[in-house]
Order: C-alpha cells, then sequence, then structure tokens
C-alpha cells in the first residue's frame, strides 16, 4: 500500500470520472474559442464561451 | 504571463480598488473561512472575475475570450510538471523508494528539528534550483509524509521551506526576467536581492523547523537554522554577485545539504535515544531486500537529467528546437486597458521541466521493471492514482489561473499595485514593495509573472519618491518569492501529491498565516537597508 492513498468509493470514482471529462472540455473549448475568432466566427465562439462558463458553473457546484 | 502591457486611463479609486481586489477577496473568503477546495474556490472567483471585469473594467467578450485562452496556455505549461511530478512520485512510490527514504532518514537521525530542514528546507532549496511551480513541493512534501509528519505539516513545510529560494530558483527565471522588463544589470540588482532573500532564509527554515518539531522545539532549531541560513545566503550572495545567478539556489541547495549532512555527525542531533520503533530499519515489509540507492534511482535520474538538459548548451539549444504557442490581438477595455498584440505563453515541448520529468519517468520504469521493483500490474495502478490526484488539482490551477488572466488583462491586478504604491509616501514604500511583489505572485501563482506585472510599477514608483531603484526592484522580487509559494496555485500543486486534493484551504489557512513572517521579514529588511544608507 502506497504511503498516502486514499481509496475512491463508488461515488467519488464517478466524480473523478465527472471532473475529469470537465477538465478535458475546459482544456479544449477554449482553442476552439481561439479559432472561432481567429476565423471571425462570432456565432461559434458564443455558444463556446457559454459552455465553457457552464463548465465553470459545473465545477463549482461539484465541489 | 503577458508580454506587455501599456496603460491608458484607469480611475484609480477605493471603490474601483475594491472591485478589482474582489476577485482574490472571493477566493480568501471561500479557501480560508469555508475551506472550500482549490476547484470550487477557484471556479467561483473566476465568475467573480469575469462578471466584475465585464461590469465595472469594461472588458468586451473579445477581451476575456483572449484572456482565457492565454489562461489555458499557461495553464497547460503547468500541467505539463504536475502531471509527471505525480507520475514520477508514484513510479518512486510504488517501487517503494519513499517509504525507504521513511525508514532511511530516521537511521541518519531520530532528531525531528534535522529531518525537517534535511527535506523540508534544505532539499526543497536544491531542488528549486533546477525546477519550478510546486516541484519541489510536490517532490518533498510525500517525502515528509513518508517520514512520519502529517500531510498538512508537510505540505506547509515544504512551501515554507521554498519561500526564500523561488527568485534565483529555476536557473534564475524570475531574477532574468525582473532585469528584463527594468533593464537594470544584474551587477546592480542581484546584491540587494541576495541580501534579502538571504535575510529571508532565516524565518524560512526556522518555521519548517518548529512546523516539523513542534514550537517547544525553537530553542534548539534556532543554532542550525541560523549556521545553514548564513552558509546558504552567503553561497547565494557569492554566486548572484560573481555573474553565477543561474545557480544562486542550486549551489545554496548543495552546499546546504552538505553541511547539513555533516550537522549529523555531532551526538545532538543524531539523538537516536529517541528511536521509534515503527520507522526501524529492520522493518523493512514489502520492501525486505530491496537497495534503497536503487530505489532512489528516479530521483538520482531528475537531479542528472535537469543537470544535463539546463546547464550544457547544445543539449538544451537541441531540444529547444520545438516550442508551442499561438499568437493573439491587441485587445482593450472600455476604460482604455490596452493589451498589445503578441504571442502567448511558449511551451518548450522537448525541453520542458515536464519534459524532463517524462524523461525520468520512463527511465525509472525500465529500471524499477527489470531490477523486479514494479510488477505487471504496476503500471495501471500507477495511472489510476496519478489520474485521481491530477485531475482535482489540475481543474483548480485551470480556475485560478483564469482569474489571474482576466485580472490582467482587464487592469484589475494593475490598479490594485498602482492603490497601493500610491497611497504610502516615500518613507514605508520599501515596507510595502515586498507586499506589491507577493500580491502578484499570490494572484498568478508564479514569481516570475509578478516581476512582469510590476517591474516597471516598482522602478517608476521609486524614481518618483526618489528611492534606491535596485533595493526596491529586490524587495519586489523577494517579496515575490515568497508570495509565491502561498498561492492557490501553488498550494494546489503541493496537496495533490499528499492525498489532500480537496482540502487546499485547510493548508492555505496555515501556510498563509506563517507565510505572513517571512514576507514581514523582507519588509522590515527593506526598510531597514532604506533606513541606514
Amino acid at each position: 500500500m502506497p504511503v498516502i492513498e486514499k481509496l475512491p468509493s463508488g461515488k467519488q470514482k464517478k466524480n473523478v470520472d465527472a471532473r475529469a471529462a470537465l477538465l478535458i472540455i475546459q482544456i479544449l473549448l477554449p482553442f476552439g474559442l481561439y479559432f472561432s475568432l481567429r476565423w471571425a466566427n462570432q456565432a461559434p465562439a458564443m455558444v463556446i464561451a457559454a459552455l465553457f462558463v457552464l463548465s465553470m458553473v459545473f465545477v463549482t457546484w461539484l465541489g | 504571463m503577458i508580454e506587455s502591457l501599456r496603460l491608458m486611463s484607469v480611475s484609480l479609486n477605493f471603490i474601483n480598488w475594491m472591485l478589482a481586489f474582489s476577485p482574490v477577496l472571493v477566493v480568501l473568503i471561500m479557501m480560508l473561512g469555508f475551506h472550500w477546495g482549490g476547484a470550487r474556490a477557484g471556479g467561483i472567483a473566476w465568475l467573480a472575475a469575469v462578471l466584475v471585469a465585464a461590469l465595472f473594467f469594461g472588458a468586451g467578450f473579445e477581451l476575456l475570450a483572449v484572456a482565457q485562452i492565454k489562461a489555458i496556455l499557461l495553464s497547460l505549461d503547468v500541467f505539463l510538471i504536475i502531471w509527471m511530478a505525480l507520475l514520477l512520485f508514484h513510479i518512486a512510490d510504488e517501487a517503494g523508494a519513499i517509504r525507504m527514504i521513511g525508514r532511511a532518514l530516521p537511521g541518519l537521525t531520530e532528531d525531528r528539528v534535522m529531518q525537517s530542514l534535511l527535506i523540508g528546507w534544505l532539499m526543497v532549496t536544491f531542488i528549486q534550483g533546477m525546477g519550478g511551480f510546486g516541484v519541489p513541493v510536490a517532490v518533498c512534501a510525500p517525502m515528509l509524509v513518508a517520514v512520519g509528519f502529517t500531510p498538512i505539516q508537510a505540505v506547509a513545510m515544504a512551501s515554507l521551506g521554498d519561500t526564500w529560494a523561488v527568485t534565483f530558483g529555476s536557473l534564475g527565471t524570475s531574477f532574468q526576467t525582473l532585469m528584463a522588463v527594468t533593464g537594470f544589470s544584474a551587477d546592480a540588482l542581484a546584491p540587494y536581492t541576495a541580501v534579502l532573500l538571504g535575510i529571508a532564509a532565516f524565518p524560512s527554515g526556522f518555521l519548517v523547523a518548529v512546523i516539523g518539531a513542534g514550537w517547544k522545539s525553537w530553542k534548539k532549531a534556532i543554532p542550525p537554522v541560523l549556521l545553514l541560513a548564513l552558509v546558504m545566503g552567503g553561497v547565494q550572495y557569492l554566486l548572484a554577485t560573481n555573474g553565477m545567478w543561474t545557480l544562486g539556489s542550486t549551489g545554496a541547495g548543495v552546499v546546504g545539504l552538505a553541511v547539513g549532512f555533516l550537522l549529523l555527525r555531532l551526538p545532538v542531533y543524531r539523538n537516536h535515544t529517541q528511536a521509534r520503533p515503527e520507522l526501524s530499519l529492520t522493518d523493512q515489509g514489502e520492501d525486505q531486500g530491496k537497495s534503497v540507492w536503487l530505489a532512489l534511482t528516479a530521483y538520482a535520474v531528475l537531479v542528472a537529467l535537469a543537470f544535463v538538459v539546463n546547464l550544457i548548451p547544445p543539449v538544451k539549444a537541441f531540444l529547444s528546437q520545438v516550442q508551442f504557442s499561438l499568437d493573439f490581438p491587441a485587445v482593450s477595455t472600455r476604460l482604455g486597458w490596452v493589451t498589445i498584440a503578441g504571442p502567448g505563453r511558449s511551451i518548450n515541448i522537448f525541453g520542458h521541466p515536464g519534459a524532463i520529468l517524462f524523461y525520468t519517468c520512463v527511465i525509472s520504469l525500465i529500471v524499477y521493471r527489470s531490477t523486479g521493483y514494479l510488477t505487471a500490474g504496476s503500471l495501471k495502478r500507477i495511472l489510476g492514482r496519478v489520474r485521481r490526484s491530477g485531475v482535482n488539482s489540475s481543474l483548480g490551477i485551470l480556475a485560478m489561473v483564469g482569474v489571474a488572466s482576466i485580472m490582467l488583462h482587464s487592469g484589475m491586478t494593475y490598479l490594485l499595485a498602482e492603490g497601493l504604491s500610491l497611497s504610502i509616501g516615500r518613507d514605508f514604500y520599501p515596507l510595502v514593495a515586498p507586499l506589491i511583489g507577493a500580491l502578484g505572485a499570490f494572484i498568478t501563482g508564479s514569481n516570475t509573472n509578478s516581476n512582469v506585472l510590476f517591474g516597471v510599477l516598482q522602478t517608476n514608483s521609486a524614481e518618483l519618491l526618489h528611492l534606491s531603484v535596485p533595493l526596491i526592484l529586490a524587495a519586489q522580487t523577494a517579496g515575490g518569492s515568497v508570495g509565491s509559494v502561498l498561492a492557490p496555485a501553488k498550494v494546489i500543486v503541493g496537496c495533490s501529491t499528499v492525498g489532500l486534493a480537496g482540502e487546499e484551504g485547510v493548508v492555505m489557512r496555515k501556510i498563509i498565516g506563517y507565510g505572513l513572517i517571512p514576507i514581514a521579514t523582507v519588509s522590515l529588511a527593506a526598510w531597514l537597508i532604506h533606513i541606514l544608507r
């Protein structure tokens, strides 16, 4: 057993999965935003930005 | 974080100042008051930063988007280090290295003061010399836990032990940045900077010792801390003032470790009478038959690779050929704060500290696997643990870096520093200069970014107030060195490796209270130097 491991319960494991998905979304969305802005596509940029804000709200809710 | 900034017109008054401070206040209240984790507190602070920037600082959609995209680049830069540091730690842990350090160190000394100082201060200083952004804390905090300190103690000790070593650490990146943004030479800046950081070394070491061994040990802690602070501060001063500032923290760490091990020869610091049976060398458990030296391969390889990559120019040049970055347009707020067009954070794919950690991981895996220290199922277990520790920490860092970037791009951070500098008169400005450096580093999580942000502001303030500019700039970067270690983003990194992910608020509460002591020491020292000049 490693020195400082915390074994996750089922709920914690689901939380880790949700957080991992959120992390990937939060890393990828800004790149979509970058290329939308670069190609002067305001509408997709707005949608991506809204999704990013929602993901941040979800992070806060998830705790 | 931002390559260049230009102020046109942002009105400075108390309400604007408090509004600019509000995202930081949210982080402090949520983490210190409500004990929220970094991801949750960072998320709500990010939402607050977006609202304040848009409603009160004139930030538009494009500015906020650019700020967030730049934040992602910086976050990726940090993630590379964190994830690879976590991978290395869990590989070493699975191979038994951390447990064996925990058993071997009490074999050298049972004295809690010396154990604390050796890992939490001297080794942290040495590692800071080569790698930044939380690597020393991420590497040393688990070792402290293995020796028997609690996880909260471990993160606090490793963080506070790092406070004095950041400016000349990471091969002097923060110091190099200070020179670049202000135009002052190393000859002008190094003496004051090395003196202030040398003075900060004493409270840094003292706090590590008393957190580890308890306040009752303060008398016992003073002699070794004083000796080691003098030796390390002296070595750093000599290196920095003789053109070798890139090796300031590394050299100090190497000599400090050598003197620290020499001190263990004194009976008073070996203290074998307090032997703790649970850490006996004979109690090898699952590590029976393993060699301590072979188990430590991962860290030996890390040190060797860091030296080779950073100190052999052709190797460094070869690995620095592939860089990833994005170009950004100029953006401005409706209040006139302009961020000039330019590239965002550049990530050196093969020469990045995270890449060096990755090479170390690969070599270590091969060595441990071939010697039987790792078994067939080890890699799956290691990756599972890395994922669990890394995900939550990364979410917290991403939010915190986003807050910092939005504050920078909307002029909020500059307004905070401007308010502090203009409200203080000439006589007391040297007291406040380190606080400005610390504030910048606390918000951005980086001594380097604090120097980028406030280097010019501090220069202008010092010139207007007819103060010694090198002294004020030294105070700026020394304050930044301490402040960067107290930053939520760095505390999250430390917590991730000792099983405290999500409990960063508790740790921050402890660290910030203690961290005010080295900041106050730097402020007082800068003020005294100003008076005595």
